[in-house]
């Protein structure tokens, strides 16, 4: 054969070999120069960029927004975000090209973390558009045939051979017109053909699978003599072999030798790669044919000729191991070597090979038997494997990349032990290995997924103190941050922060655990740690909507801390950062970004307004002040009337003018707050703060009117708000409005302790006021029945025998003050008791008097002389405040009743112990006068 | 800069004899040698040769060229040796004399740039930009042009240098594109706005990688730019320069960081 027509082959190979690295099409607009940057940054590992650029973009060029969801498919894809690209290629136009190459785009992101069903899923449902015909279009048809391909190669490497070679009919089909290209697919469809026919049993499926692949030979024979002849030739030796045509297949081989070695050495010379070489099939089926023959000998006794047959094979496949370790039949080479030299060594051979400048093919290839294992998730094989080559390859360049796909196994097989040894193994053997690393992380990973807990922690505990310097431990910190927080451990977590921080200023995730800490120390009230940390944040970060959220975070921290002159300064820093629309481009990039900045902006003009209400200033300038935080919220209303803050606004707006007693302003705000926002908190408070200012004006009917506002829709008010309203107009003296807001919270079968209490007694205080005493008798029964020990136990006895007084129930009345007796200690108590008691047995004298029955009538008035006295004497301090003025009522009331009685010398006593102890008291005449009445009485009285 | 304008000075001296000429083109392109020239200060110039004076207009020159004057060479000389105030006013004083007699321009080209060597960069900008007044054709002069942007740079003058920039990105000649592209980084980075100047060094990488010289400097500061803002991509830009650069100047800082 003349070796000119060969020469050719280096053409051919080349056209089909080379990247079509055509030039990017001309960008005629800025727009289209945009997009194509936007996909430039994806493919350059700047997908965060990407999809901020689009944003961008979409607001730029509204028109073109959907050239923006391929990118953003693509960047997703990229960040693995499967679920969210799908979700966008969902939301395009079905049948849209764009469409298909995100749908395409995320079958191939699947394939690349080996979900392959998913991948083949996606593929399918594609090539089922296609089913009666390729594409016409000539860019469409490229792209079918580009995905096809694909497609059949991911088939091919999870095992799926007849799945791969329909795939591959299809590119055929498609590329019919591109010659060399046919030629090329047409060799791989034949080898194709025939590796799923060696694996399938013998029948007429396989032998149909074998007529293929011969058909497609012999059409490339025919059409020309090339590398893909070479190719033809192995790939029918092969189909012989598959029937078991053994001599056939080596006759064939031994008939194109000299062609398959002139093919070798032009590859070699043109430095193509030489797993396209057909040597290698050639001697690995020449390796086969020697070992089945070597086979045939050792059995029929002839065991020289059986071990040089088998030498020979094993120098066969163990040069194709070597020297052509990239194409495909280096694999099974491999494993026949292993398998030959096992076998020679057990017949008690000794076997050397010298792998000479092939070791590393070799141990690469070894190392990719193992590989297709792991990719085919059968991983207890792999591991077995991995940990063979390992043992006899312990240490060589790429070593970390083994080692990662071992620990994994173990952790898919949730072989905890193993999967420990090996971590530690690789921590302690290959810690100067930049890949091995990455195994702790990808195991843990998986036990993460299977929420287990113990050897998660303990893998990314091992990374990250073992290998500080690597570039992830950064962000395996946060990770367990974000771990330890979840679990409740906050201590823990932030001292996972404080470790990036001292450790990782330079670090991206700097910034991120300054904020998480500044946060935690927020969340647990920490304000002046979480201050000093969100100060730390905002100097480290550079302009950028994080750094404005910052800002309103450190605001907000001094205000729980009420420092408003710092949240002031805070808030006003961000207002000029964020400019006045808050559209400021150098703190918001994106339209979400803006979109929270401009809420930034309304929110920090709330709280300056707030801060400016709470601000501790001098008398002098409280009303400057105020005044400007008045107009900054009113301001804030008018503007943004439709937020939640709105309400909140308006009801500081009413405090202020509260504040500084403009009633009127106060009460106009107030009705203003519940008429535009009668279901927000502030505007049901808003009717207290009415009443309350409607009191204070001294106007009782808006007072009223607020209040039935109230008892029309009581269920929109709080219990506790209602005893608050009925307190407030009790002490206005609205006493029957006061009293319906009580008898609403008696009657309301969900008041608790906490608001009866005070209702009850409220509602007592108000019959009492209004008169009614009998109501308020049985208020304040009812009181003492449900909380006999309650803390209103003396203001309601005292009450209770009032309300009896009143009622003329004297005897009750009394037995109520006896409880007082029984159990008051604190002399205030006692003595009001005993002036109380003695209004009550004036009382029964004088209604012994007016049945004439004097004997009774002058009991009583001793009785109450006598506790009148026990106020007076018994060791009580007249100058003590709080008994001073009982002292003075009970001498005032005692010198009548003595001078009744005809004890004038008590009378005179009394008046002089009261000119003693108020010289200057206002009751002074009438006392100086009764001593001289008692002085006369009891002179013409003697005998 | 100091070598800039040694090889100015340079060339200028190499060429000394062509600059002893008297002549003037005409814009029909008609070339006049003469024994003395002079200009008025409308811009007429007064051509003397052998048969006699010869007037010409203003608007009938394409160039009139005078020999080079004696303070020419002394400026040079004053601002190699770092007497800039004495340079400059040499200058001056070229322009006050040769005007409209090509040494104007050559010295008014110059005034600029020494300041810029002196640090005054106030006075640099108005010397540039007072030389634009007077020869507006100066603004295509790529060369000179991009000192002028760097003086407006420096002294953070970017109300003046966005619009040019931008208009050099959207319209210029590709290497005066890619050198805004990048300059405009610069001014975003001095802005602080970090992502926005990546996003332009990456532009100048991504459309202007036929701009062979001007690559390292885009990619390095694309790496710093990825440092400043923490980004563990830093790194991987960093190893490009050093892989794809690596006798480049940048490459050198680049290995410190890998």
């Amino acid at each position: 054969m003349c070796a000119r027509p060969i020469c050719s082959v280096v053409a051919g190979v080349m056209a089909v070999l080379a990247v079509a690295a055509s030039a990017p099409a001309q960008q005629s607009s800025e727009a289209d120069r945009e997009y194509a940057f936007a996909s430039w940054l994806v493919e350059n590992g700047l997908a965060d960029f990407a999809e901020r650029l689009v944003d961008q973009l979409a607001r730029r060029f509204p028109d073109q927004a959907e050239r923006g969801r391929v990118i953003l498919a693509e960047s997703l894809i990229a960040r693995r975000r499967f679920a969210d690209a799908e979700a966008i290629a969902a939301a395009m136009p079905k049948d849209s090209p764009r469409t298909q190459a995100v749908r395409l785009a995320i079958a191939k992101g699947y394939y690349r973390v080996g979900e392959i069903e998913k991948a083949r899923a996606i593929y399918d449902a594609f090539f089922s558009q296609y089913k009666g015909g390729i594409p016409t279009d000539p860019d469409f048809r490229r792209f079918y045939m580009d995905s096809a391909y694909q497609f059949a190669k991911m088939l091919e490497a999870a095992g799926d051979l007849r799945g791969a070679a329909a795939a591959f009919e299809k590119v055929l089909q498609a590329s019919q017109e591109e010659a060399d290209v046919a030629r090329r697919l047409s060799a791989e469809l034949a080898q194709l053909w025939v590796r799923a026919a060696e694996s399938a049993p013998a029948g007429a499926a396989r032998e149909e699978m074998l007529k293929k692949a011969k058909a497609l030979c012999d059409e490339i024979q025919w059409k020309g003599l090339d590398l893909w002849f070479g190719q033809s030739v192995i790939t029918l030796a092969h189909i012989e072999i598959v029937r078991g045509k053994k001599d056939a297949a080596a006759k064939l081989i031994r008939d194109y030798m000299d062609i398959l070695r002139q093919l070798d050495d032009i590859l070699k010379k043109e430095e193509i790669p030489m797993a396209l070489s057909p040597m290698a099939g050639a001697r690995y089926l020449l390796g086969e044919i020697y070992r089945e023959q070597a086979e045939a000998a050792l059995a029929a006794g002839r065991s020289d000729e059986g071990v040089d047959l088998l030498v020979k094979a094993l120098t066969e496949y163990f040069n194709v191991f070597a020297r052509y370790a990239e194409s495909e039949w280096a694999f099974p080479a491999g494993e026949r070597s292993n398998d030959l030299k096992a076998r020679l060594e057990a017949m008690g051979r000794k076997v050397t090979i010298n792998p000479g400048p092939y070791m590393k093919n070799i141990i690469q290839a070894r190392f990719r038997l193992a590989d297709n294992l792991f990719m085919q998730r059968r991983y207890a094989e792999a591991a077995a494997q991995y940990l063979s080559i390992l043992n006899q390859f312990p240490s060589f360049e790429g070593v970390g990349r083994p080692l990662t796909n071992l620990i994994v196994c173990y952790a898919h097989e949730k072989d905890t032990l193993a999967m420990r040894a090996v971590a530690e193994h690789i921590v302690e053997r290959y810690a100067s290995d930049a890949d091995a690393p990455t195994g702790l992380l990808a195991a843990a990973k998986i036990c993460f997924d299977r929420a287990e807990a113990d050897s998660y922690l303990y893998l990314y505990n091992l990374f990250v103190d073992r290998y500080p310097r690597e570039e992830r431990t950064p962000m395996v910190l946060f990770s367990l941050s974000g771990i330890m927080r979840n679990n409740g451990n906050e201590e823990a977590a932030n001292a996972y922060l404080q470790r990036i921080i001292r450790d990782y200023p330079d670090d991206q995730y700097y910034l991120r655990a300054l904020n998480h800490l500044a946060w935690s120390h927020y969340r647990a009230q920490r304000f002046d740690e979480a201050v000093k940390t969100f100060r730390l944040l905002i100097e480290k970060t550079p302009p950028s909507h994080d750094r404005a959220l910052a800002q309103f975070s450190l605001a907000d921290a001094y205000v729980r801390m009420n420092d408003f002159t710092q949240a002031i300064r805070a808030f006003e820093t961000l207002q000029q950062w964020l400019g006045p629309t808050g559209e400021n481009p150098a703190y918001g990039q994106t339209s979400a970004e803006i979109a929270k900045n401009r809420e930034l902006l309304r929110n920090a003009t709330f709280y300056l307004g707030y801060s400016l209400s709470r601000l501790d200033v001098p008398p002098d300038r409280q009303r400057a002040v105020r005044a400007t935080a008045v107009k900054m919220l009113e301001d804030f209303v008018a503007k943004f009337g439709e937020t939640e803050l709105a309400p909140k606004a308006m009801s500081i707006i009413g405090s202020i003018h509260l504040e500084l007693g403009d009633s009127a302003k106060a009460a106009s705000t107030f009705d203003e707050l519940a008429r535009r926002y009668p279901t927000s908190e502030e505007g049901r408070s808003a009717h207290y703060a009415r009443i309350s200012a409607a009191v204070e004006l001294g106007r009782p009917d808006t007072a009223r009117e607020a209040w039935n506002e109230v008892r029309r829709e009581p269920a929109r008010f709080s219990l506790d708000q209602i005893v608050r309203m009925g307190d407030l107009m009790r002490k206005a003296g609205l006493l029957e409005e006061a009293m319906q807001a009580y008898d609403l919270v008696r009657g309301n079968d969900t008041a608790d302790r906490t608001q009866l209490e005070p209702a009850l007694f409220g509602l007592s205080s108000a019959a009492y006021d209004a008169k009614k005493y009998e109501e308020a008798v049985a208020a304040l029964t009812d009181l003492m029945r449900r909380y006999p020990r309650s803390g209103l136990f003396y203001q309601a006895k005292f009450m209770l025998g009032r309300a009896y007084r009143e009622l003329g129930r004297l005897p009750e009345a009394v037995d109520a003050l006896n409880e007082v007796f029984r159990f008051a200690t604190d002399p205030v108590l006692i003595n009001t008791a005993n002036m109380e008691l003695a209004e009550i047995q004036i009382r029964m004298a004088r209604a012994f008097q007016q049945q004439n029955r004097p004997a009774e009538q002058r009991e009583q008035i001793l009785a109450a002389l006598a506790s009148y006295q026990r106020v007076i004497i018994s060791g009580n301090d007249p100058k003590d405040p709080k008994v001073r003025p009982m002292i003075e009522d009970a001498l005032a009331a005692s010198v009548p009743l003595f001078l009744e009685i005809g004890f004038f010398d008590r009378a005179v006593e009394n008046c002089e112990t009261y000119l003693n102890l108020y010289p200057d008291g206002s009751r002074v005449s009438d006392f100086r006068r009764w001593r001289e009445e008692a002085r006369l009485k009891a002179v013409t009285a003697q005998p | 800069m100091k070598r800039a304008l040694l090889t100015i000075s340079l060339a200028l001296g190499l060429a000394g004899e062509v600059w002893a000429q008297v002549y003037v083109v005409t814009t029909d392109g008609r070339r006049m040698e003469g024994t003395a020239i002079r200009a008025r200060p409308d811009g007429t110039i007064i051509l003397t040769t052998a048969t006699g004076q010869l007037e010409f207009p203003r608007d009938r020159i394409r160039q009139a060229v005078a020999p080079r004057p004696p303070e020419f060479d002394q400026a040079m000389r004053a601002l190699q040796e770092k007497r800039y105030d004495e340079g400059i006013k040499l200058l001056r004083d070229v322009i006050q004399k040769a005007r409209f007699l090509t040494w104007d321009e050559t010295a008014s080209k110059l005034i600029g740039r020494a300041y810029v060597e002196k640090g005054d960069l106030p006075s640099a900008i108005k010397a540039f930009e007072d030389h634009l007044r007077m020869f507006p054709q100066a603004e295509q002069d790529s060369d000179w042009i991009w000192h002028y942007y760097n003086a407006l740079l420096q002294a953070k003058e970017f109300a003046k240098l966005e619009p040019r920039l931008n208009k050099l990105v959207a319209e210029g000649a590709r290497k005066d594109a890619a050198r805004a592209q990048i300059m405009r980084g610069d001014v975003r980075l001095a802005a602080n706005q970090l992502e926005a100047a990546v996003l332009d060094y990456l532009r100048a990488v991504m459309f202007y990688s036929s701009e062979k010289d001007l690559m390292p400097g885009a990619m390095l500061r694309t790496a710093t730019t990825l440092e400043r803002m923490r980004d563990s991509r830093a790194k991987d830009w960093y190893r490009r320069i050093v892989e794809e650069f690596p006798s480049a100047p940048e490459a050198a800082e680049a290995r410190q960081k890998i």
